[in-house]
C-alpha cells in the first residue's frame, strides 16, 4: 500500500489537533460534548486520509469532484477548519477572560470607595 | 401586605444599566419612595450620564469599564448580592423604565408567599400590555427554543423582571454575556429543580422607546447562543 504526502500530514495535523482539544478540556475550557465533538471531528479527517479511496471515490460521484484535486480540497477543509477551530476558541477563553477582569475590576473598586467612605 | 411578610431592607434591588440617561433617575427616585433603599445599579460602560443620575439619586453603583452585555451586568449585581448576607431575596429590573416598580411588592409578595426560587415579571400574561409585534415574534421564537430545552412550555422566557431567592442566586451563575442570559437562567433553573413561578407584569413601551440591541438580528443571534450554549454548555 502506497501513501502519498498528504495521508500523512493530515493525519499528524488532526492527531495534534486531538491533543490540544484533550488539552483544552483538561484545562476546563471544552465541556464534553464539545470535546467528544471535536474528537470525532478530527478522527474523521484521519480515517478520511488514510483510507480515502472508499469515501472519496463515493463522494466524488456524489459532488463529480476529479481524483486528483481531491487531495488539495481535503487538506485545505482541514487546515481552515482547524484554524477556525482554534480562533474560535481562542476568542471564547479570551472573551470570558476580559468579562472576568471587567467583573473583577468593578466589584474592587466598589469595596474600595466603600471602605474610604 | 408585604410589609408583614419582609422587610424591604433585606431587599437589594439589581438594575443593569447602558445609556440609560434621564430613565436610570426617574427609576430610583420610584424606587425609593415605594421604600426600597438598597438599590444597586450595574452601570455596563455607558457614554452618557447614566452613572451620574444614579449616584446623584443614592443609588449603590457599581461600574464595567467596558460594555460586556446585560448578562455580564447582571451577573456582576448577583456577585456583589452573593457577597452581602444581609439580603434575602433579590430584584432585577430592566434600567429603561418599561416595568412598574409598583409590581416589584406583587412579585416578592407571590415569591415568598410560594417559597419560591425564581418568580418571573410576565408580560404576556396581562392582555393590557401593549407590547410591539417584532418584540412579541422575537420573545415567541425565544419561548420556543427556551421551552425545547427544558421539554416544558416557557413563557415570557426573555423577561428582566425577576425576583430570586438567595439559593437561586447561589445555584445560578450567569455565563452569557449578552440577552441570551434570561433563557440560560431559566434552563439551569429547570435543570436544578429550583422552583419557578411567573407574575403578570404591567410593561410600558413609549413610541419613541429606543429598542436597543433588541432588533431582529440581535433576536437571531440571541436564538443561535440559546441552541448552541444549550447544546454545548448546559
Amino acid at each position: 500500500m502506497n501513501f502519498e504526502v498528504y495521508q500523512i500530514i493530515v493525519p499528524i495535523i488532526g492527531l495534534f489537533s486531538i491533543v490540544l482539544t484533550l488539552k483544552s478540556h483538561r484545562g476546563g475550557n471544552n465541556t464534553l460534548f464539545e470535546t467528544l465533538f471535536w474528537v470525532l471531528f478530527w478522527l474523521g479527517v484521519c480515517v478520511l486520509a488514510i483510507i480515502p479511496d472508499q469515501i472519496t471515490f463515493f463522494l466524488s460521484d456524489l459532488l463529480g469532484i476529479k481524483d486528483n484535486v481531491n487531495a488539495i480540497i481535503f487538506i485545505g477543509l482541514a487546515l481552515s477548519f482547524f484554524i477556525h477551530f482554534k480562533t474560535f476558541v481562542t476568542i471564547k477563553k479570551q472573551n470570558k477572560q476580559i468579562t472576568d477582569l471587567v467583573r473583577k475590576t468593578a466589584l474592587e473598586i466598589e469595596k474600595l470607595q466603600n471602605s474610604n467612605q | 401586605m408585604i410589609e408583614q411578610l419582609i422587610n424591604k431592607n433585606n431587599i437589594l434591588i439589581i438594575i443593569p444599566v447602558f445609556n440609560e440617561s434621564g430613565r436610570i433617575g426617574i427609576l430610583i427616585k420610584n424606587l425609593k419612595s415605594l421604600g426600597f433603599q438598597n438599590i444597586l445599579v450595574i452601570d455596563d460602560g455607558s457614554h452618557d450620564n447614566s452613572i451620574n443620575e444614579a449616584i446623584f439619586n443614592g443609588a449603590i453603583v457599581i461600574r464595567h469599564l467596558l460594555n460586556r452585555g446585560a448578562g455580564a451586568a447582571t451577573e456582576t449585581g448577583l456577585e456583589y448580592f452573593r457577597k452581602k448576607e444581609k439580603y434575602k431575596f433579590a430584584v432585577t429590573i430592566d434600567g429603561d423604565n418599561q416595568h412598574d416598580p409598583f409590581d416589584i411588592e406583587l412579585l416578592l409578595d407571590k415569591h415568598i408567599k410560594e417559597n419560591a426560587d425564581l418568580t418571573i415579571g410576565n408580560r404576556f400574561m396581562s392582555k393590557e400590555n401593549n407590547i410591539p409585534g417584532i418584540r412579541r415574534f422575537y420573545n415567541f421564537l425565544a419561548d420556543l427554543l427556551t421551552s425545547l430545552m427544558v421539554l416544558k412550555k416557557v413563557n415570557d422566557s426573555q423577561s428582566g423582571f425577576k425576583a430570586w431567592s438567595r439559593k437561586a442566586i447561589k445555584t445560578i451563575q450567569i455565563e452569557q454575556d449578552g440577552y441570551d442570559f434570561c433563557s440560560e437562567v431559566i434552563i439551569k433553573a429547570y435543570h436544578n429543580k429550583l422552583k419557578i413561578i411567573n407574575v403578570p407584569i404591567n410593561v410600558y413601551y413609549p413610541e419613541n422607546y429606543s429598542d436597543k440591541g433588541q432588533n431582529l438580528n440581535q433576536g437571531i443571534k440571541t436564538a443561535l447562543n440559546i441552541v448552541y450554549h444549550s447544546l454545548f454548555k448546559n
